[in-house]
């Protein structure tokens, strides 16, 4: 063909045309620059590999002598926990567990805390480490230096795994499912600190304020309770049924709830709330929730329910109910006021 | 004329530089820079400087810092990387990385795993990772296979199935959220922008699924360039186009795919930062996919330097750092180019 | 050579043209003509090989074109477009380069000889002064030239062209067309040319295809082709042909 001789090439088949340009110099040419910096690459993955090879041996530097430890438990994600001691610098990631190491004499053990952490008020002095929701400030943390970080059910499990592989101690003190959890979480976060006598009768005090409301609700008629987690579509309010503590809690304070056939957090439809008429409505209040007992009487389909044409709407703090922390029980005791008024004030 | 052609190369390297050492220094904790630099040399092979740091900035600076320098860097390469890929792939300034289902898959796989609690069981803290990038590829190849008309891929088909097959995705999740509410707070965690898990177990894990996606993509500059020209024009130039797109289907997903499962669904990263490469250093793509890899990474770290400095001790979402910074940065990069297409 | 045999073309739900039976030597410039929309891209298409006849044959050197790879394929045949929705932001000698491409790998960058063909194939089209500038700033000639120098880089023996006189003024329509005429004659070219122009058929072509209702109408000399009664036929109107009194060869009128 002239035109292929003219340009000073034979046509060529397919393999060949694999091989790139026919002049091998400029096969060299061009395959040199690249294979130069693949070999620079390389090397440098090599450098930054052999910086972190050695990286392994220095979290695990600090156990290197493996003195018996004094005191060994078993946390909620079954992991064995061991201190020399009773824990002195705490970090809490949680605001329930903050409320325990407080109730148990335990604050000014507390050197940082998660940033919800807002009761009792000295909290606000612990150094905060920043939001526990998304990616946890592992740097602040490890600044502080703490023997012990007391972690929540809400603490993911990846969390917990990278704390434990930056060489912290931690515990995982799980949501107690009923009163005898709270206890034992009690019991245990003394042991943890050093606290054991006051935990022992904080829950002592705690147990007998609720056998006295349960006693009292035991033989009674049970209203219907309705308990609203968050009524942002007042169509469909979430509420909590089998399986949370705010069921166990209507449960003691002598009512029925009329969610107990759902399983843990779920929504209930205008129309299941109007077919089953509670009589009492108690919903979660708090700075950040607009509702009002006048708003939630004012929904639209609400005004016929039993418990607003009677008045019987209470808002309770959402901090009583939802962390699970000794305020359950002031929870627990708002609910039998509002349940049974004629037993209780 | 020769420094101009190494010119791009040496200010992208130059600021990945800058940007590495920048996010070594910064965090929560205050350490000078020449200690930094000491503490970094030290750690290199043939250097041996007396430690005279105490014990807890070794642990953050190498547990902690320099474990996420490397995964951040990684992951903004990947994004850079496949954005650029995905725009050649569509002739679209608008492709980004999770346009064919990428980051719905993930979602998916990562909720699934956690609602069906598998770190307790199977695969350790590996579990939610490998589900999101597992759910991610299998999300793409059903967008493929849906999109395929015989042997062609024709790329509106793509497109359009991978937002019907994104959306059904993300409804799943949602729903599997809804049944599933004790898994919400480490659901929205990992999306927002993924575990901080620590260690170089992340990295060393991505490496090989990375180096070898963008590799291959690297080296198909020249046939995405021709791929320019529409289907057709690619053909009558001697490219197998149907294989082509399959390849790079292939690599920018599984670069994607790797990103997301450990830093969740970041934003705007594979979006802009083709974008300003390709303003800066103009559009073929022979230096604009490696180029897009290595501005990737510095942005990244500079988003991610923002997010661990912006609002202390809170460490922001990387996610919503890059929203914050992409979206009014693309915004300003259409005004420019407003009318013209002049860089495209 | 490239040949079409009792080829029907047309895409899976729509038959365009039935029954084509045409072939191009070396050296020769066959023009296909008819009415908008009867299937002069479709052909085109055929030919590169893009596009697959639904029945019949379409091949070159006795080689079915879809058997062949595409590489292959694009170094036995070259494309020249219409000049619309280039990347603007290309620099011209970057888009002449890309006609090397069947001769690279996926992998493989251009080495020297690839740079001198194209080098070569920008000088012979007049575009080399536009090699730094961008396709976006180019005009419709220019442009049109360009892709006419990526299809000569590309060194194939066959060379497709669709309307690429479509939307040039009339210097430039002469310009491209002597310039085909020229490439043909230096590299016994076997040129296709689709064309809507009569007049420029007739000066350029050395035979002509009509289409008309999904057939080939007519093959033959512009002469034979370009009879009055054949166009008036086709194009429903009234025809005037006369002899070009500068050449000779048909000149079309449309009259009433």
């Amino acid at each position: 063909m002239k035109f292929t001789h003219r340009l000073g090439k034979e046509p060529r088949d397919h393999k060949a045309a694999v091989l790139g340009s026919s002049n091998l110099q400029d096969v060299k040419f061009v395959r040199g620059w690249k294979w130069a910096l693949s070999c620079a690459l390389l090397a440098t993955l090599a450098l930054v590999g052999s910086a972190c090879a050695d990286l392994g041996e220095l979290g695990r530097a600090a156990e290197s002598a493996p003195q018996e430890a004094q005191l060994k438990w078993i946390d909620g994600l079954g992991r064995q926990v061991s201190l020399d001691g009773p824990a002195q610098r705490i970090v809490s990631l949680a605001p329930s567990n903050t409320e325990v190491l407080f109730a148990i004499g335990a604050g000014p053990q507390l050197v940082g805390r998660d940033e919800l952490s807002d009761y009792p008020a000295e909290a606000a002095e612990v150094t905060s480490i920043g939001n526990t929701f998304g990616e946890l400030n592992t740097e602040a943390i490890v600044s502080l230096q703490p023997d012990l970080v007391l972690a929540a059910d809400i603490t993911a499990p990846e969390q917990v795994a990278a704390l434990e592989a930056l060489g912290l101690t931690i515990y995982l003190l799980p949501n107690p499912v009923e009163f005898e959890g709270l206890y034992a979480n009690l019991r245990r976060a003394g042991e943890l600190t050093g606290h054991a006598a006051e935990a022992s009768e904080l829950s002592t005090q705690l147990e007998a304020r609720v056998v006295a409301v349960a006693e009292r609700t035991g033989a009674v008629d049970r209203p219907r309770v309705f308990y609203e987690a968050d009524g942002s579509d007042p169509t469909a309010p979430w509420t909590t049924g089998t399986g949370t503590f705010q069921t166990v809690l209507i449960d003691l304070a002598g009512g029925e709830n009329v969610a107990a056939g759902l399983t843990g957090w779920a929504q209930f439809s205008l129309e299941q709330l109007v077919a089953t008429d509670p009589q009492v409505i108690v919903f979660a209040s708090g700075p950040w929730v607009p509702t009002t007992v006048e708003s939630l009487g004012a929904r639209a389909g609400w005004g016929k329910l039993s418990a607003v044409a009677e008045g019987r709407v209470h808002p309770i703090d959402t901090n009583w109910v939802d962390r699970p922390g000794p305020r359950l029980v002031d929870a627990l005791e708002a609910m039998a006021r509002f349940i049974h008024p004629e037993l209780f004030d | 004329m020769i420094l101009s052609r190494y010119l791009p190369w040496v200010w992208t390297g130059a600021a990945l530089l800058a940007a590495a050492l920048a996010s070594a220094a910064v965090g929560a904790v205050a350490i000078p820079p020449g200690v930094v630099a000491r503490m970094l040399l030290d750690r290199l092979p043939l250097f041996e400087i007396k430690g005279d740091w105490p014990a807890a900035f070794a642990t953050i600076l190498y547990e902690i810092r320099l474990p996420n320098l490397a995964l951040t860097a990684l992951t903004g390469m990947a994004l850079g990387g496949s954005g650029a890929a995905f725009q050649a792939l569509f002739r679209n300034p608008l492709a980004d990385p999770y346009v064919i289902g990428i980051a719905s898959g993930a979602g998916l796989g990562a909720v699934l795993a956690m609602a069906l609690r598998w770190p307790s069981n199977l695969l350790g803290m590996a579990a939610v990772p490998a589900a999101g990038f597992i759910g991610a590829l299998i999300t793409v190849g059903v967008v493929y296979r849906l999109a395929s008309v015989g042997k062609t891929t024709p790329v509106t088909t793509l497109i359009l199935a991978g937002v019907a097959v994104s959306s059904f995705a993300t409804a799943v999740t949602t729903l599997i959220l809804l049944l599933s509410t004790s898994e919400l707070h480490r659901a929205v965690t990992w999306m927002v922008g993924g575990f901080s898990l620590g260690g170089w177990e992340p990295v060393l894990a991505s490496l090989p699924y990375l180096a070898i996606a963008l590799g291959v993509l690297v080296l198909l500059g020249r046939p995405l360039d021709v791929l320019q020209f529409g289907d057709e024009q690619a053909s009558q130039l001697g490219l197998d186009v149907d294989r082509l797109k399959l390849v790079v289907v292939i690599t920018a997903s599984l670069a994607a795919a790797t990103a997301v499962a450990f830093s969740g669904i970041i934003a705007f990263v594979g979006l802009v930062v083709p974008h300003l490469t390709r303003l800066l250093w103009g559009p073929s793509y022979r230096r604009l996919v490696p180029l897009a890899a290595l501005g990737g990474a510095s942005f990244l770290l500079l988003a991610d330097i923002v997010a661990r400095s912006a609002m202390p001790p809170r460490e922001l979402p990387v996610g919503v750092v890059t929203s914050v910074i992409g979206a009014p940065f693309f915004l300003y990069l259409l005004a420019r180019a407003k009318g013209q297409l002049r860089a495209w | 050579m490239i040949e079409l045999r009792n080829a029907s073309l047309g895409y899976s739900d729509l038959i365009v043209l039935q029954d084509v039976s045409l072939q191009v030597e070396p050296g020769e410039v066959l023009a296909v003509v008819g009415p908008n929309g009867v299937g002069k891209s479709t052909l085109v298409r055929v030919a590169s090989g893009a596009l697959r006849p639904l029945s019949g044959w379409a091949g070159i050197d006795g080689r079915a074109l879809h058997e062949l790879p595409p590489a292959q394929r694009a170094r036995l045949v070259s494309v020249v477009p219409q000049a619309s929705n280039l990347p603007p932001a290309f620099r011209a000698q970057d888009v002449v380069l890309l006609g090397r491409t069947p001769y690279l790998g996926w992998l493989s960058s251009e080495g020297e000889l690839d740079r001198r063909a194209a080098a070569e194939a920008m000088e012979r089209t007049d575009t080399q002064y536009l090699a730094d500038r961008r396709v976006g700033e180019l005009s419709g000639g220019e442009q049109q030239r360009l892709l006419i120098a990526r299809a000569l880089a590309q060194a194939a023996p066959v060379m497709l062209l669709d309307e690429p006189t479509a939307h040039l003024d009339l210097r430039h329509q002469d310009r491209v067309l002597k310039l085909v005429r020229r490439l043909v004659a230096e590299e016994n070219l076997a040129v296709l040319l689709a064309l809507h122009d009569l007049n420029l058929v007739s000066r350029f072509a050395d035979r002509v295809a009509l289409l008309s209702d999904g057939r080939v109408r007519k093959i033959g000399s512009p002469q034979e082709v370009l009879a009055p009664e054949e166009l008036a036929d086709v194009y429903g109107i009234r025809i005037h042909v006369m002899p070009n009194p500068l050449d000779g060869k048909p000149l079309i009128l449309p009259g009433e």
